[in-house]
């Protein structure tokens, strides 16, 4: 099975977070968590999708291993991977992106007094 | 000695306001300053037919001459050839050498149409705007001696300075018939004939200038009268009612650039007004310190103008239901839908700041000539060389792939479009998770920044005449201090409501209408000044007021006088003593000061260069003011008319309540001390 590309980031072990089973597609929000049809994914969900995403390291099933049979979430699940393989390819460069945001203001005001 | 003024107007310039010249104000401006020569120079251009007028019925000699636009600054010349129409052909053909009409000459245009300089006198602006630039002085040196300035103040400073040309003041005046008050910017040369050759040769000597008559440059005229005051300091006492106040006031009118600190501006019985005023002037004078502090905070505020993340949340929203519809549309899909251009997405085109970052940092290491030495210890030069090449051949490969995906995005979008136009189903709205993720980003360091310089703080410390002020940050504690930060009546009730919340806020500030985004960031945090005394507690009213004299006192180096109006009216005798007259002791170095008092701490501590006595005097049931002057190691001051009264008379009388009292108060210190 095919994991998307997220580089490492620390020792922890990639949380599965897209998964095809069974020719369902199903994500989950937390380790353990309870895995829920794609097609029921709302806007909480996506976000907290996206906070693991750029926090952990994180696997997703590809749709090209893995044959979705209901055509509705096959387009939702395609979708809403390839948003985040997308985002993957960029990981390092939105990491360094975030790490220089405002660097510079948050390095002067953290100064003590004169 | 000889009376000049070299430097006079008859004809507007283009660029200035218009007027009418009135040959009877000049012939009256000759008349009642004792002119013994005077020069025409209007601005690039000669007058023959008006200058042969003039000749004819002024009652002194009258030189040919011009002022120049000059390579950024004026110049005068005046002809010493004493043939006015050959002077007007020579300037007629500035005409055929200017860039364009109005615009300066070059120095080398300045010899190509006088030739040779030695047939005139050039006096540049010097401490003057606009000023000759001290290269276009060099190439003129060998035919410049003297320069102009514009006050008493920078002439007296000229002349003690060896490095500096020969100082000359002129009334650079506009004559027309609406000139009431007559300029008292003239120069005394020591010679006895205005001849061309003896004012060139005053002109090279700076002990032939003066600005008196009789006093060199120790004193010079303020009043039609004749009456001087003294280029250090001058004190002016007197009885109440016997005009000091108005006499300041005269002063002040006949001169330009004078600042008048009057009685009592400085205290305000209203002591809440007076705490307010002050605040502004500690916010205004130090206003530099506030914006070093808060410029990356500006930054920031700015950039997160472009960052909405109600916006970016419903764009999500837009986007999961548009996709979730048309999964449920699945059956009605068509032929449209099917090809897979029409859920494509787009590229993400990112920028390249961190590249072109690391370039610029490479670029620097091998370029830097003052650490080179260290660089190359450490790294080798070609290897750097290799790495800039190899950056900016990634550079634009990078580039390319960029250009190559803008194109393809542009393509897809309209393929898109026109497919999503033709088919039945709902349309998966555009989303970039990029963008939304950053700008989630962004809102949270920003409310970092802001936690961070909210922190109260000092952030600046400075010394000031035994003061200390002090700026830290605080947090704006209601509405109303916004408001007033404003200056506009403007609401900010609804604002303040999200002030703990930086974002919220900062998208309340957005919605005010009124307020300048560029001053957002102003809004966010409050600088507030302080000021402390010695003991280092924060002052009190009275110490409020003696450090805003001390200040005003300070800023008044910026002028060409000083006029300060009995500051003993408001102050104790040690504050005055012990601070006043040392600062006014010290500017009167450097510029004329007119001090009004009749307090002897003042008065006589201060030891005066010179001396004003005002009185009120009854001749004849009718009432006169008169004004008596001179230095006070004479014996006797003297007013216009040549009366006098007794130095020693005047300053016990005056400062010490009369001579009685005084000795009464002397004997008295005397059996106290025994």
């Amino acid at each position: 099975m095919k994991q998307a590309p997220t580089p490492t980031m620390s020792d922890e072990l990639p949380m599965k977070i897209l998964k095809i089973d069974n020719g369902i597609g199903l994500f989950r929000t937390k380790t353990d968590g309870e895995w829920i049809p794609i097609d029921k994914i709302d806007k909480t969900g996506l976000l907290k999708l996206l906070d693991l995403f750029l926090e952990h390291d994180v696997e997703m099933d590809s749709t090209e291993d893995c044959e979705l049979h209901n055509k509705a979430q096959e387009i939702i699940y395609s979708n809403i991977f390839e948003k985040f393989e997308n985002l993957g390819r960029n990981k390092s460069k939105f990491k360094d992106e975030s790490a220089r945001t405002y660097l510079e203001p948050i390095q002067k005001y953290s100064q003590s007094d004169e | 000695m000889i009376r000049v003024d070299l430097h006079i107007h008859t004809i507007p310039a283009p660029q200035e306001e218009k007027f009418e010249f009135d040959v009877q104000t000049l012939c009256s401006y000759v008349d009642d300053r004792n002119l013994d020569a005077i020069a025409i120079t209007n601005h690039n251009l000669f007058d023959l037919e008006q200058f042969r007028t003039i000749e004819l019925v002024v009652d002194c000699k009258v030189f040919a001459g011009i002022e120049l636009d000059i390579e950024g600054g004026q110049l005068l010349l005046i002809d010493c050839k004493g043939d006015p129409s050959d002077f007007s052909t020579t300037c007629e053909r500035l005409t055929s050498v200017a860039p364009s009409k109005g615009k300066p000459i070059s120095v080398e245009q300045l010899k190509e149409v006088f030739g040779n300089l030695d047939d005139y006198i050039l006096i540049p602006h010097y401490d003057k705007k606009p000023q000759l630039p001290p290269d276009a002085i060099s190439k003129l040196k060998d035919f410049i001696s003297a320069g102009e300035v514009s006050s008493p103040k920078k002439f007296v400073y000229c002349l003690n300075d060896d490095s500096r040309l020969v100082p000359v003041l002129f009334s650079d005046c506009r004559i027309s018939a609406n000139l009431t008050n007559l300029p008292f910017r003239q120069t005394y040369l020591a010679c006895s004939e205005p001849t061309h050759s003896s004012i060139k040769a005053c002109l090279r000597d700076k002990s032939k200038v003066a600005l008196s008559l009789q006093e060199g440059s120790r004193t010079f005229q303020v009043f039609e009268d004749g009456q001087e005051v003294c280029t250090g300091l001058n004190v002016l006492i007197g009885a109440r009612s016997s005009g000091k106040s108005f006499t300041l006031k005269r002063i002040a009118e006949a001169f330009d650039n004078v600042r008048h600190i009057k009685q009592f501006s400085l205290v305000q019985s209203d002591e809440e007004a007076n705490e307010k005023r002050f605040e502004a002037l500690l916010e205004k004078s130090y206003s530099v310190t506030s914006k070093d502090f808060l410029a990356e905070l500006q930054e920031v505020v700015i950039d997160m103008l472009d960052v909405d993340i109600d916006a970016d949340e419903r764009a999500l929203e837009d986007y999961l239901s548009s996709l979730l519809k048309h999964a449920q549309e699945s059956e009605r899909h068509d032929s449209y839908s099917a090809a897979t251009l029409y859920r494509e997405e787009q590229f993400q085109i990112l920028e390249q700041d961190n590249l072109r970052e690391l370039i610029a940092s490479t670029e620097n290491l091998i370029e830097n000539i003052e650490f080179r030495s260290i660089v190359e210890k450490y790294v080798d030069r070609s290897a750097l060389k290799q790495l800039i090449v190899a950056l900016m051949t990634e550079y634009q490969k990078r580039e390319e792939d960029r250009a190559k995906k803008s194109w393809i995005n542009d393509l897809v979008s309209e393929v898109k479009n026109k497919l999503q136009f033709q088919s039945a189903t709902t349309r998966i709205e555009e989303f970039d998770l990029y963008r939304f993720s950053l700008n989630r980003v962004k809102a949270e360091k920003f409310v970092e920044v802001v936690n961070l310089i909210r922190r109260k703080r000092t952030i600046a410390r400075r010394s000031v005449q035994g003061f200390t002020v002090v700026a830290y940050t605080k947090n704006f504690e209601g509405a109303m201090e916004l408001r007033k930060l404003c200056g506009r009546q403007i609401a900010f009730g609804d604002a303040f409501r999200s002030y703990s919340q930086p974002y919220k806020y900062l998208q309340e500030l957005k919605g005010i209408h009124g307020i300048e985004a560029v001053e957002y960031h102003k809004y966010l945090v409050r600088i507030k000044f302080e000021t402390l005394n010695k003991d280092g507690y924060p002052i009190s009213g009275g110490e409020r007021s003696e450090f805003n004299l001390l200040q005003e006192i300070q800023n008044a180096r910026k002028y060409d006088m000083l006029l300060i109006d009995e500051p003993e009216s408001s102050f104790d005798n040690i504050f005055l003593l012990e601070q006043v007259n040392n600062l006014i002791k010290q500017i009167s170095r450097e510029m004329p000061v007119v001090l009004v008092t009749h307090n002897n701490t003042v008065g006589a501590s201060i030891q005066p260069d010179y001396l004003l006595l005002t009185t009120k005097e009854y001749e004849e049931e009718e009432v006169k003011y008169r004004l008596y002057s001179g230095f006070p190691s004479t014996t006797v001051l003297t007013d216009v008319d040549g009366r006098t009264v007794k130095t020693r008379d005047v300053l016990l009388g005056c400062l010490e309540a009369g001579a009685d009292a005084y000795n009464e108060r002397r004997i008295t210190y005397e059996n106290i001390e025994d």
